[in-house]
């Protein structure tokens, strides 16, 4: 298994080939465990749920990945994301409503809401010392990437019109794939 | 560049809708300017992940994913899903073809085939009922053997009492009948303490074979002797005829 490539791999997991899909754990447990630590702000068991829906969805949906629209790798960090967004989503929905019912106390946490925006920045840098990115780009990266938040929603948290922020976020990614192309950046990648 | 090139990194961060999705697919086929620039975006889109701290995996966690993956739970959600997706996808397929008219009359008649469907299972309960109690064993109670009563004949047969759920009756079957001619017919007596009763009136069939059923009154009436005689007619209340055959 070990000699295979993840294409052969995915092959063999299209067959229901149990040994192929744990091989293919095996190669990318590490990014998938630690990109979910990162979007639950390292709740190991939160981290672990989010895991589980990952591998399950790889297994039962086998048969939609087609490796002439790119790699595995891209299409495995696309659905850990869509997974860890809808997890977020979900209990911020239920943060919402716990919020509702204690009124007087979200006087205070609507206060504290840019601090805690800077609690996030402070960990961001640390995450992202490497890049030269803006601290406006950091944040819409952070927002948008890891907290799930929509660029319709960000606009309105920074009070800036859609079309900004999408430019913000075209100058990031722009800035960041030149960083990228000096320093790396990338971790641990299995190539197809 | 134009207005829909804004749109690029968007479309990299899976951040437009599906129409928005489309049209930009279609725009990026024709613009150089995108598709040049799109495998540069993408790259650092993907490489984002990578920003995450390198963590240690707990050493049980392969075991709990594949338990999770492999056991009966999780292929259940699966199975269930694979269920909802194909009723989505039936919806999706059947939905065109029907009008508001149109849906309004299928769904009439679904609640008519519904109301007579019901309809059919509670007639269905009724029979089945009866022949449940039809199918209650019948009790024979007391069986009384029949001679004829004159030299010239060889009549004879048997008289039963039986008892079901519904009360008890009477049934009478004789052999070697002698004919009868115009309107006569054979008329059943009951006979207890010298009264009679009348118990029904038969012609019977050419071969001399004849049967008749009678419903006892109550539980509390009894005979003792049963007596067939010929009559001119079946309107007779009194035996008017001679006895032709019954118990010695």
């Amino acid at each position: 298994m070990k000699d295979k490539s993840d294409r052969e791999l995915l092959q063999l997991i299209g067959e229901n080939h149990r040994p192929a899909f744990e091989e293919l754990y095996d190669r990318y447990i590490k990014l998938v465990y630690s990109v979910s630590l990162k979007a639950t702000k390292g709740d190991k068991e939160k981290a672990k749920e989010i895991v589980q829906q990952v591998f399950l969805r790889i297994w039962t949906m086998k048969k939609n990945y087609d490796p002439d629209k790119g790699k595995f790798a891209n299409w495995l960090i696309t659905i850990t994301r869509n997974i860890f967004i809808d997890y977020i989503r979900k209990e911020k929905k239920l943060e919402e409503k716990r919020q509702l019912y204690t009124r007087h106390e979200s006087l205070k946490v609507a206060e504290g809401f840019p601090r805690q925006c800077g609690n996030q920045l402070l960990n961001m840098q640390l995450e992202e010392a490497k890049s030269n990115l803006s601290e406006e780009q950091r944040r819409l990266i952070t927002l948008l990437y890891w907290e799930g938040y929509s660029l319709k929603e960000i606009a309105a948290m920074e009070n800036e019109p859609v079309g900004t922020i999408k430019s913000r976020l075209h100058q990031s990614l722009k800035r960041l794939r030149q960083n990228l192309g000096t320093e790396g950046g990338v971790w641990d990648e299995q190539g197809m | 560049m134009n207005k829909e090139c804004e749109h690029l990194a968007a479309y990299v961060a899976f951040e437009l809708s599906q129409e928005e999705y489309n049209r930009f697919e279609h725009h990026l086929s024709q613009c150089k300017a995108c598709s040049s620039e799109l495998k540069e975006l993408q790259d650092a889109w993907f490489a984002l992940p990578y920003d995450a701290e390198e963590a240690d995996v707990p050493p049980d966690l392969k075991s709990e994913v594949m338990n999770y993956v492999f056991t009966e739970k999780s292929t259940e959600v699966s199975a269930e899903r694979g269920f909802i997706t194909t009723l989505l996808k039936w919806k999706c397929a059947i939905k065109p073809h029907f009008t508001p008219l149109a849906s309004t009359i299928v769904v009439l008649l679904f609640i008519t085939v519904a109301g007579l469907i019901y309809q059919n299972l509670q007639l269905n309960q009724v029979l089945s009922d009866i022949e449940e109690s039809a199918s209650s064993p019948v009790k024979i109670t007391r069986t009384l053997a029949l001679q004829s009563a004159t030299p010239s004949s060889n009549a004879q047969g048997y008289a039963a009492v039986i008892e079901t759920e519904y009360g008890r009756e009477l049934i009478v079957h004789l052999n070697q009948l002698p004919k009868i001619q115009g309107e006569q017919a054979y008329q059943v007596w009951l006979l207890n303490d010298g009264k009679r009763k009348n118990a029904g009136t038969f012609r019977p069939a050419p071969n001399g074979k004849g049967v008749i059923t009678y419903r006892l009154p109550d539980t509390d009436f009894s005979f003792e002797n049963i007596g067939i005689t010929l009559e001119p007619d079946d309107r007779g209340t009194k035996p008017r005829g001679k006895k032709v055959v019954g118990t010695s």
